[in-house]
């Protein structure tokens, strides 16, 4: 089931640069999918779009299979339902400790004081920030932001999740760690957005894959589709990730056969290896 | 320095004991520090102060007496601004003739007058720096939301000392890439630079502001920011009150007896 669709979405900004072009994408419930396209592609419009923080010019956005209206209930149900991990956690966190950035979202959903100590728990547990519960923003490092803001977030319990470039400027160590969480979240049931440069990282995690081009929108279909097609790999300047290319290889020197199932990472290939 | 005040706060010795109280306490001193006229009853306050500050919350030493050099330098030009005062006549201390027959003058109590007000404002300040200093933000706005304090004050507060740091944390930034590329190299290079500095800051932290509302947007922000209540732990505010109580009545005992 489409739990997003948009139908010929257009957004200008102000000074007139047209952001998003006829845009018509769908994105499956409790599915990953990676939105990825050049700086300047319009993913970050695309995410306030789904928010409601801006109202396309022309065009349907359906949530959950209702249009969205724009009317403040509207928004709230919206913006309950769906979260954004912003790109710079700077631009995110605004409380003076981390326990009030995290309380932030569930106090604005007006829940009871008394549950949301318990939510706000659950949160930092996921994200291994609890032991910084009292400190002031300020002295906690870029890693530690970004996990707070992902707290800050499923706090709200939503069912959508969007990430804004979310492996940008992290560690190896915490790009596994955000790994296992998207999969611990998509266990959970929670459809994932993410926007990334990271082709690696994106055809590990993702089902589907949309790509956007001068707000244009160029692909919106499965990630294995996406790379089976080398003329919108081409022309979104795309690379293909290691493993996909490795895979291939390994096909074309009939070291292994075609399973089928592609590997999405390194480990995958090593068990199709082991077995022959 | 940046960040002193929270880092001050958040390893202070006095940051778990009871926010209530310490308010109280600060807010006694505060008091005693605008009603006192008394030199002596003032000093009191100050020392009592830094004691509590420096010696009982373990604030640095060096920090703290640096912290007082930006309210001195304001102080400092009060104080002289009340001490001279123009007569038509020579009188007082020292005498110089200003202009039409008239003497610019400092007398003795124009200078008693200088002195008590500024060790007043450097009392009113460190009773303020007490509070700051050993409490985190987040725990004064849960007291006063919970005193009844108009919400308006505790938002606008929240509100400013979030942005003193979006707006040092811009400067710094650019600052310190005007630096990276010679952008102090020389006195007229310095004000250029800082000419440029000071007129970015302000767009970059405005549209900064803008990318922040939109995060507490998405957040279903409605206009109105919610804080933690905090808890009094009565025990501890017992201790307060008696600790206060023992301030205001040296004070007083002061301000009639010396």
């Amino acid at each position: 089931m489409n739990i997003i669709e948009l139908k010929n979405i257009n957004f200008t900004y102000g000074d007139k640069t047209q952001a998003l072009k006829n845009i018509n994408i769908t994105i499956e419930e409790c599915k990953t999918t990676v939105i990825l396209g050049e700086n300047g592609a319009g993913k970050s419009t695309l995410f306030t779009l789904l928010n409601g923080i801006i109202k396309p010019n022309s065009g349907e956005y359906r949530f959950n299979g209702n249009i969205v209206n724009y009317s403040k209930k509207e928004l709230f149900y919206l913006r309950k339902n769906i979260g954004i991990v912003f790109q710079e956690p700077d631009n995110q966190i605004f409380s003076s400790s981390v326990y009030d950035e995290i309380a932030f979202g569930p106090r604005n959903l007006k829940i009871p004081e008394y549950e949301i100590d318990n939510i706000v728990k659950e949160s930092a547990k996921e994200t291994d920030v609890t032991e910084y519960f009292e400190k002031p923003v300020h002295f906690l490092s870029y890693g530690q932001k970004k996990r707070v803001s992902i707290s800050s977030i499923l706090a709200m319990k939503p069912k959508v999740i969007i990430f804004d470039e979310p492996s940008a400027c992290l560690d190896v160590v915490q790009k596994d760690k955000l790994y296992s969480l998207y999969k611990k979240l998509k266990n959970k049931g929670i459809t994932i957005i993410i926007s990334t440069h990271d082709i690696d990282f994106a055809y590990k995690i993702a089902d589907n894959a949309i790509v956007l081009k001068n707000g244009e929108c160029i692909f919106n279909g499965k990630i294995d589709d996406l790379f089976a097609n080398d003329k919108i790999v081409q022309k979104s300047c795309l690379k293909y990730p290691p493993v996909y290319i490795l895979y291939n290889e390994l096909i074309k020197k009939h070291i292994i056969k075609n399973t089928y199932c592609t590997p999405k990472t390194i480990e995958d290939i090593i068990t199709i290896l082991n077995n022959v | 320095m940046k960040y002193f005040i929270e880092y001050a706060s958040y390893n202070s010795k006095l940051r778990n004991f009871d926010t209530a109280g310490k308010l109280l306490l600060s807010i006694s001193m505060l008091f005693c520090g605008i009603c006192g006229n008394n030199i002596f009853s003032l000093i009191f306050i100050l020392c009592t102060a830094i004691y509590f500050t420096v010696f009982k919350s373990g604030t640095d030493l060096i920090k703290y007496i640096k912290m007082y050099i930006s309210p001195a330098i304001f102080i400092i030009l009060g104080v002289i601004t009340i001490s001279l005062n123009i007569y038509t006549e020579r009188t007082g201390i020292i005498s110089l003739p200003f202009f039409a027959n008239k003497f610019i003058c400092i007398t003795e109590n124009s200078i008693k007058l200088g002195v008590i007000t500024a060790i007043k404002a450097f009392s009113c300040i460190s009773s303020m720096y007490f509070i700051i200093l050993t409490t985190d933000i987040y725990k004064i706005t849960g007291v006063l939301q919970k005193l009844k304090i108009p919400y308006l004050i505790i938002e606008l507060m929240f509100i400013i000392y979030h942005f003193i740091f979006v707006l040092s944390e811009r400067r710094d930034c650019i600052i310190l890439s005007q630096k990276s590329r010679l952008g102090y190299n020389g006195f007229m290079q310095s004000i250029n630079s800082f000419a440029k500095a000071f007129s970015s800051v302000f767009i970059l932290s405005f549209i900064r502001v803008s990318k922040i509302y939109n995060s507490l947007e998405a957040r279903c922000f409605d206009g109105n920011f919610k804080f933690s209540k905090t808890d009094i732990n009565k025990k501890e505010f017992i201790h307060s009150v008696i600790i206060s109580i023992i301030i205001v009545s040296i004070f007083i005992f002061m301000e009639v007896f010396l």
